[in-house]
């Protein structure tokens, strides 16, 4: 099988403050498959998914996504979500409000295509609870929708089951599956072994910055 | 992002920033209206209007020969600072929280930036008309007063101390004009500086920045911009009029802007 590489790096490395930060990360990665991240706090999983962002720019190596390389032809993905920190919503705002005022930048979905999002993730659109009432699971469940609202090509969730409850991870099992069947390119960093195994079709241990072991699974919760 | 992508930016600052702050503003004008009642209750048997008002509470402590004669301007202090959180606190929050939702959203570090420093200026203006109308109401309603003219207290006791003789309008205005390019002036050095360093520190690094202002006499300080008493109007000593202080701040708030504009498109988003 021909597999046509959407997201590339190569021999990405970044140092800050003269500390390796990453080193000499080559990844090749393509659409429709999850890819798993899994390595102990502090192991770099985090700043790699902020490169592969264009959040950081890198000190050697390049990062190429869709063909085109970023900080050089373009700054960012052309179409990404992105979980890796709490995305600032406002306690005064109901979810849907929160999602609609962030969609709004790029104005790409409409007001069903956010309910339609919110709902997947199983949470109620309709909900008139301000951010402030909701629990830390609640959160994050919101957290999530705001990434996959604008269905992206490239998406990418760090520690995105944090404070789910076991429903909730079926739930975000469920929604990962069917966007990676519509052809998405989806990473995530997870310290749980068992979620990612089930999750993944190649899964990535980092330490140090390094990535230093592979292993396909073939998309086992397919 | 098709259309007017920094407008959306600026839009969606507009809206964070007050629905994220409200609880912040809502003391700060109820201190205000405080502040301003507590001294139009003082002027009220005084024969006085609501620029008298205006005059105590954002007058600063004057030129000081010797440090030995040194008062803290505590309503000056209050209000500089105060509205320097208030700038601070947002930008903090969303360099902690929004940032890279924003900029993968609009896809561009130029408009994101951009967006910010229009933001800045204008929740400046905005915060400081608010504070005028505050005073201004709460002043007049205590004082009986709506009037801006020259009351018998604003001809006794504030004509007396002008060098330079000018109407209460026109006093207004250069306290006006004064507190906003100095807040103008100062929030952009904040926006600055904290792209490189801990919010907390830059914050009070601007602090110390605009204190200096209150025993210094130099008039290339930021602060200094805001003191109505250091102005050619009260003290010739000096120069300082509002003409300088205009162009000095803008050709400052210029340099400090493009140079914000270069150093954020070329720095990581950590």
């Amino acid at each position: 099988m021909i597999e046509t590489a959407y997201l590339k790096t190569d021999h990405l490395s970044k140092e800050i403050k003269r500390q390796p930060i990453l080193k000499d990360i080559n990844l090749t990665l393509r659409k429709g498959a999850i890819y798993g991240f899994r390595g102990k706090n502090g192991s770099g999983k985090t700043m790699l998914f902020r490169a592969l962002c264009g959040l950081i720019l890198p000190t050697t190596g390049t990062v190429e996504v869709g063909g085109v390389r970023l900080g050089k032809e373009i700054s960012f993905p052309p179409s990404v979500g992105v979980l890796i920190e709490n995305p600032g919503f406002l306690n005064g705002y109901t979810g849907f409000k929160n999602l609609k005022m962030l969609a709004g930048l790029n104005n790409l979905i409409n007001d069903d295509r956010i309910k339609e999002s919110i709902r997947l993730i199983g949470l109620d659109p309709e909900d008139k609870r301000k951010y402030r009432k909701y629990s830390l699971g609640m959160k994050q469940r919101l957290g999530i929708a705001q990434a996959i609202m604008e269905e992206p090509d490239l998406l990418i969730l760090d520690e995105p089951t944090n404070a789910l409850d076991s429903d909730g991870v079926e739930e975000f099992k469920a929604v990962l599956l069917d966007l990676k069947a519509k052809d998405k390119c989806i990473l995530i960093a997870s310290h749980d072994k068992e979620e990612l195994d089930y999750l993944s079709d190649e899964i990535f241990m980092m330490e140090n910055g390094e990535i230093t072991d592979k292993y396909h699974l073939q998309g086992v919760g397919q | 992002m098709k259309k007017r992508p920094m407008l959306k930016l600026f839009f969606h600052d507009f809206t964070y920033g007050f629905s994220y702050g409200k609880h912040k503003y809502i003391v700060f004008y109820s201190m205000i209206g405080l502040l301003s009642l507590m001294i139009s209750f003082q002027l009220k048997p005084l024969g006085s209007n609501s620029i008298a008002t205006f005059f105590l509470l954002l007058k600063d402590n004057g030129y000081i020969k010797q440090l030995s004669d040194y008062q803290v301007p505590f309503y000056w202090d209050f209000i500089q600072f105060s509205v320097l959180f208030l700038i601070g606190d947002f930008l903090f929050q969303d360099i902690e929280n929004k940032r890279i939702y924003l900029l993968l959203r609009s896809r561009s570090k130029s408009h994101y930036i951009l967006s910010k420093i229009f933001w800045v200026v204008v929740q400046n203006i905005l915060i400081y008309i608010g504070l005028f109308t505050t005073i201004y109401i709460i002043s007049s309603l205590a004082l009986g007063d709506f009037s801006l003219g020259k009351s018998p207290y604003f001809k006794q006791n504030i004509v007396p101390l002008m060098v330079t003789k000018v109407t209460p309008g026109q006093l207004l205005l250069n306290i006006l004009l004064g507190f906003i390019i100095t807040s103008v002036l100062l929030s952009s050095i904040l926006l600055l500086f904290i792209q490189f360093s801990p919010p907390i520190m830059i914050f009070f690094g601007v602090i110390v920045i605009s204190s200096i202002s209150t025993f210094s006499s130099i008039k290339w300080l930021p602060a200094i911009h805001s003191m109505i008493l250091k102005r050619d109007i009260f003290n010739m000593e000096h120069h300082l009029t509002l003409g300088f202080s205009i162009i000095y701040c803008l050709v400052l708030y210029a340099f400090v802007t493009t140079f914000t504009f270069f150093v954020f498109k070329k720095i990581d988003t950590p």
